[in-house]
């Protein structure tokens, strides 16, 4: 895309060199035509002098000299004594030759055609009253012959001396004319020059002008709309049509920019209303109390939500002390905390919120949260205050610190309970365990089958409730009774485990991986695989039972796995196993208390895991439970002995 | 035991438990006589009594009214001429506190009853079979 290469496409730089150029050009042209006419002239004088003011002296001398001859002549006749005689010719001729020398000096000036015409005839003339008038009357004036010398003059000399005598003085006129004429030449060119000169400075004066003006339309004109538009814009105004001129130039340019920036300045004042309104739709919106305030504590501006909080409307806030929103003892407090802020700021991190006393307009005192910043970016110090009325929150702060309090208290009677219950349960069940012993033994001969079978079951189950007294102990004590944790290797643990269960020759435990170390309580992690494993070899329904362990790091936990090929668990039974005392298989088929996987699960849960399963009936069941790989131990509960 | 002629001290506030230990006794025909005291106090008034004969062995309870196994370890262990007699706690806890504690107060072993007769009845051999072989100061 080229635009047409117009003057007014033209850059100014580009025009002003231009115009520059194009005047040096005319002065120079100017100077040149002046110096060329006034060289010009000083020739002509100098041809003026050369051609005309020597040839008249020339012909003036002629002139004088023949008159002197003629005069010599005519005086040597009236008195014709020998010296004067003598005197006299020796003057002619030498005058002859002397006109005849200036005669020859005068012919070779440059010599108009009518001159040269006269100076032929004079020459002519001339020669005809030397030879046939001057030089036979000195000769006879020589000879002393008086009357022969008289007769010369007044036939030949005087009548012969009138055409050169006339010649001489029109060569005389002639000269004079023509010097005249070009003086008067040379004046007339002169006066040319002037002219020249003087019209060629007006038009150097016009063409100054149109430029100025060309330039203060192309130029001023062009700036003081840059100016205006540019104060315009300053002044707010920002709707304001700014035209681009069409053409390339720099005042096209700068308007251009002027309007990319009006434009740009437009839109980031848009963005910047846009995000005031909206953040003035969020300040109003919050559930939070919003007041800005000076260093003095003095309220500028607040929002909607002070007016539910304290019961002021903004009109009523601006301007008061935001003391006066505390009771008398925060009061003080606050009207220094802003002076001291930055001093405050050291002590604690900025928007920490603290607690304090606010009042409402009703004088009801409540707990309030307030947190302070400074605004920055202003010219004097502010501060944003936000308060949030946390009544409710308290409310159900206290309410829940005492539910957790009822809470904590029922736990602790609950653990100790438990504890106490099953410790106390043991010693009278022992009693009946030990009687019904004796009692079979001592009269064993008194019962018959029936009996003895009955006390066979009387034992049975004491053994049976010792067992679940047993597991209600051991189940009471995970989490309130704590060993030090330290580090275990996971595979020594498991080793002890097969060591203490002892599995039959049928069955074969795989570990498929190396185990990790963990730290844990050691007794707990060994309750963990101790119950897995014998639960596993407990419930086997195939002739070989396979138990295989495995463990792979996930995340920030270890994931360990232990599946069987057992009878396996339906889905929907994967929550109740886990619950304390349920077994799927009747006590008196399998021996089971239904602590174990309770307590699996409340170890794992403490250690912050969790324990699943996955299991297809019939084939088998895989138990996953996850420890961390790092134990941050939760010392919630006391570990002391009830 | 070793020393057939000293009385063994049990110190148990249960009747059956008390009955317990004196037919296991009997079945593994362990001659000693028996003194039973039914808690900590009465058995350290026993013991502080210069008539009464020393036991060679003092089986305790812990949960007793009164005086509690714990409270009668520290007067006995405290006592110079009671602390070298032989302490083993028989006791239905399975605490590890409490084990700790009698350990800490020097007893000699530290028994959970079973609920099991016949393997309390094994408890009591072993105890017996153990202070036949020790010697004693």
């Amino acid at each position: 895309m080229f635009k047409k290469l117009t003057f007014k496409n033209l850059t100014i730089k580009s025009r002003l060199i231009f115009t520059l150029s194009y005047l040096i050009a005319f002065l120079l042209g100017m100077g040149m035509i002046g110096l060329f006419g006034m060289s010009h002239a000083i020739d002509g004088l100098r041809t003026v002098y050369h051609d005309r003011a020597i040839p008249l002296s020339q012909v003036g001398y002629i002139e004088s000299l023949l008159l002197q001859t003629r005069l010599a002549i005519t005086s040597a006749l009236v008195m014709p004594t020998p010296e004067i005689i003598r005197n006299k010719t020796a003057m002619v001729e030498k005058n002859i030759a002397e006109i005849s020398r200036t005669w020859e000096e005068y012919i070779v000036t440059r010599l108009t055609p009518v001159e040269k015409k006269l100076a032929a005839q004079f020459a002519a003339d001339h020669r005809k009253y030397v030879t046939e008038g001057l030089l036979p009357a000195t000769a006879a004036l020589r000879a002393n012959k008086i009357g022969e010398a008289n007769r010369i003059l007044v036939e030949k000399i005087r009548p012969m001396y009138l055409p050169v005598g006339e010649s001489i003085d029109a060569l005389v006129l002639l000269q004079i004319n023509e010097a005249k004429r070009e003086y008067d030449d040379e004046q007339n060119r002169y006066e040319t020059i002037r002219v020249i000169l003087i019209a060629s400075i007006v038009v150097a004066l016009v063409l100054a002008v149109v430029f100025s003006l060309m330039f203060i339309r192309a130029i001023f004109q062009p700036l003081e709309n840059v100016v205006r538009i540019s104060r315009g814009v300053a002044a707010g105004n920002l709707r304001q049509e700014i035209e681009v001129p069409p053409s390339n130039d720099e005042i096209s340019q700068l308007m251009g920019a002027v309007r990319e920036m009006r434009d740009s300045l437009v839109e980031t004042i848009g963005q910047v209303r846009a995000s005031e309104a909206n953040t003035r739709a969020l300040i109003n919106n919050l559930i939070v109390g919003v007041v800005s305030v000076n260093e003095e504590g003095v309220i500028k501006t607040g929002n909607p939500a002070m007016e539910q909080i304290f019961g002021y409307s903004e009109s009523e806030l601006i301007g008061q002390n935001i003391g006066f929103l505390f009771p008398r003892p925060e009061h003080g407090q606050l009207t220094d905390y802003f002076k001291n802020y930055q001093e405050n700021t050291k002590l604690q991190a900025p928007g920490k919120t603290n607690e304090v006393i606010g009042l409402r307009k009703n004088c009801v005192t409540f707990p309030l949260d307030i947190s302070v910043t400074e605004m920055h970016g202003q010219e004097h110090r502010m501060f944003v205050v936000i308060l949030r009325d946390i009544s409710e929150r308290k409310q159900a702060e206290e309410q829940k610190a005492i539910l957790m309090a009822d809470l904590e208290g029922a736990n602790e009677e609950l653990k100790s309970f438990a504890y106490v219950v099953s410790h106390d349960l043991k010693a009278p069940l022992r009693a009946i365990g030990a009687l019904a012993d004796w009692l079979s033994t001592d009269y064993l001969d008194k019962f018959d089958d029936e009996g003895r079978e009955h006390m066979r079951l009387l034992v049975s189950r004491v053994h049976r409730m010792g067992n679940l007294i047993d597991g209600i102990l051991q189940y009471s004590r995970v989490g309130r009774v704590r060993e030090a944790p330290v580090e275990v290797k996971v595979d020594e643990v498991l080793r002890d485990v097969i060591d203490f269960i002892a599995p039959s020759p049928n069955v074969t435990i795989t570990v498929e991986n190396t185990l990790p170390s963990i730290v844990i309580e050691p007794t707990r992690i060994q309750q963990i695989f101790q119950n897995l494993l014998s639960n596993a070899i407990k419930y086997m329904d195939k002739p070989q039972c396979e138990i295989r362990i495995g463990c792979i790091a996930e995340g920030e936990h270890w994931r360990f796995s232990v599946s069987d090929n057992g009878p396996g668990i339906e889905s929907r039974h994967f929550e109740k196993i886990f619950q304390l005392f349920q077994t799927l298989a009747p006590r008196d088929r399998v021996e089971s208390t239904g602590v174990g996987l309770t307590l699996v699960k409340k170890i794992v849960e403490m250690y912050g895991g969790s324990i699943w399963l996955e299991s297809t009936p019939r084939e088998g069941t895989t138990f996953f439970f996850t420890l961390p790989k790092t134990v941050a131990v939760a010392n919630s509960t006391k570990g002391t002995a009830a | 035991m070793k020393i057939t002629n000293r009385p063994i001290l049990l110190v148990e506030d249960d009747q059956v438990d008390k009955m317990t230990v004196v037919r296991a006794l009997k079945e593994i025909h362990v001659t000693n006589p028996l003194v039973h005291r039914e808690n900590g106090e009465e058995a350290v008034h026993y013991l502080q009594d210069p008539v009464s004969e020393k036991p060679c062995i003092i089986l305790l309870d812990l949960n007793m009214p009164i005086m509690n196994g714990t409270e009668f370890l520290k007067a006995v262990k405290n006592d110079d001429k009671l602390k070298r007699i032989p302490i083993v706690v028989l006791t239905t806890s399975e605490e590890q506190q409490d084990k700790i504690n009698s350990f800490d107060l020097g007893v000699a072993g530290y028994m959970a009853k079973p609920v099991d007769y016949r393997q309390f009845v094994e408890v009591m051999r072993s105890i017996d079979a153990y202070w036949t072989i020790s010697e004693m100061p």
